[in-house]
């Protein structure tokens, strides 16, 4: 990847949009390792935007940035934040994952409120990789939302890597693994 | 019954025992046969079912599985057995095991660093995954039925098609021979009878 300021990287990375189509695939995948070079082949797209992000920003901001996962992004140290973009998401996501938590343990309990508790969260009830996808493109939305008014900065850097995650979650979801996981797992010892 | 029989009233008085014990021991190969072909078709009937509810979940499953794919979830530990309970039970002289409950090992999910399908995946892969216990039970059972079915079946026919006709068929030839050498010994009695008489006369 070429060496400068965070512009220069920032223009450098492929352009992300929610689409799980090959092509877009094929496209971030490619670009993404080639930028990374041969030493860093087989690496996770994820450690490689970290690696590059690493080389144009301070030790602390880069270690915030590294730090970034969406399984935690709830957690009170991404909410207080000093970046306001990120404390936002981190706050979003803390209600989105408290709406999620309340719908599963009504889910779990049976109770008849649990379309209510639906209603809460903008999604349909479908099949949980259609609800899956729907919370994903809600996140996106945010990440998106958050993006707005922010050039090339540690901002649209953090919303960048935020959809870079919500879209390689989704890229994860496989039929042909998924399968041999089910067949795996449910297989009598 | 292959060894050569002895032609006196000893053995023909043993082979008509035996032949009693035959035709004793016939209806109750002949009961077990049956009790045991009603109990494998229950099996199989069973296993049936369950092989289509598998493949019933396994289709539905289909629509949504390729989230089970996301790496960073561990599956696997939400679905660990604890433990198989079984009874134990006799049907016409086999020892079975029938499936009575399954326990799985209690974990803990967190709702707020694991996904929404989760919930969902652990429903169905438990449920999935007691069936697919109870249809090796099931079939360990079919497999124990059949193999008892078949001998008893082997031991009816035995039974039925060599030992009482051979038993029948070794009491008619002693009896044949008995009688024969009943009647020649008559013969030889009235004979010498007739002798004496004859040389008395001739006195």
């Amino acid at each position: 990847m070429i060496q400068g300021n965070l512009e220069y990287l920032m223009s450098s990375l492929p352009h992300l949009t929610f689409n799980d189509s090959d092509e877009v695939r094929k496209r971030v995948n490619s670009i993404l390792s080639k930028y990374a070079g041969a030493a860093r082949e087989g690496y996770d797209l994820i450690d490689i935007l970290d690696f590059e992000a690493e080389k144009f920003l301070s030790a602390s901001s880069s270690a915030i940035y590294q730090s970034i996962a969406l399984e935690d992004i709830h957690e009170t140290n991404f909410r207080n934040s000093s970046n306001a973009v990120l404390a936002e998401f981190a706050n979003w996501m803390h209600w989105l994952k408290n709406e999620i938590a309340e719908l599963r343990n009504a889910r779990r309990q049976k109770l008849k409120q649990t379309d209510q508790r639906k209603r809460a969260l903008p999604i349909e009830q479908g099949t949980p990789l259609q609800e899956e996808v729907q919370l994903l493109r809600l996140q996106w939305n945010k990440a998106d939302e958050l993006a707005v008014g922010h050039n090339s900065d540690f901002s649209e850097l953090v919303t960048y890597k935020l959809k870079l995650m919500i879209l390689l979650r989704w890229w994860s979801f496989d039929k042909k693994r998924g399968i041999e996981t089910f067949q795996e797992i449910t297989k009598p010892n | 019954m292959a060894d050569k029989i002895l032609m006196n009233k000893n053995s023909l008085a043993a082979l008509k025992v035996e032949l009693k014990e035959y035709k004793s021991a016939l209806p109750v190969f002949e009961m077990k046969e049956q009790k045991l072909k009603e109990v494998v078709q229950a099996v199989e009937n069973s296993i049936e079912r369950l092989s289509e509810a598998i493949q019933q979940t396994t289709k539905e499953t289909q629509e949504w599985v390729a989230v089970m794919a996301e790496k960073k979830i561990e599956l696997n530990k939400y679905i660990s057995v604890d433990d198989v309970i079984t009874r134990v039970r006799e049907v016409a002289g086999v020892t079975i095991h029938e499936f009575v409950d399954i326990k799985f090992e209690e974990q803990k999910v967190d709702v707020y660093r694991t996904p929404l399908w989760l919930d969902a995946a652990i429903e169905v892969a438990t449920d999935q995954k007691t069936r697919e216990l109870m249809l090796q039970i099931e079939q360990r059972k079919l497999e124990a039925l059949q193999e008892e079915l078949a001998e008893a079946r082997r031991m009816k026919n035995a039974l039925k098609e060599v030992f009482i006709p051979e038993a029948k068929e070794n009491i008619r030839k002693i009896e044949i021979y008995l009688g024969d050498v009943e009647r020649l010994a008559i013969g030889c009695a009235k004979l010498v009878k007739k002798k004496k008489q004859e040389k008395l006369q001739e006195v």
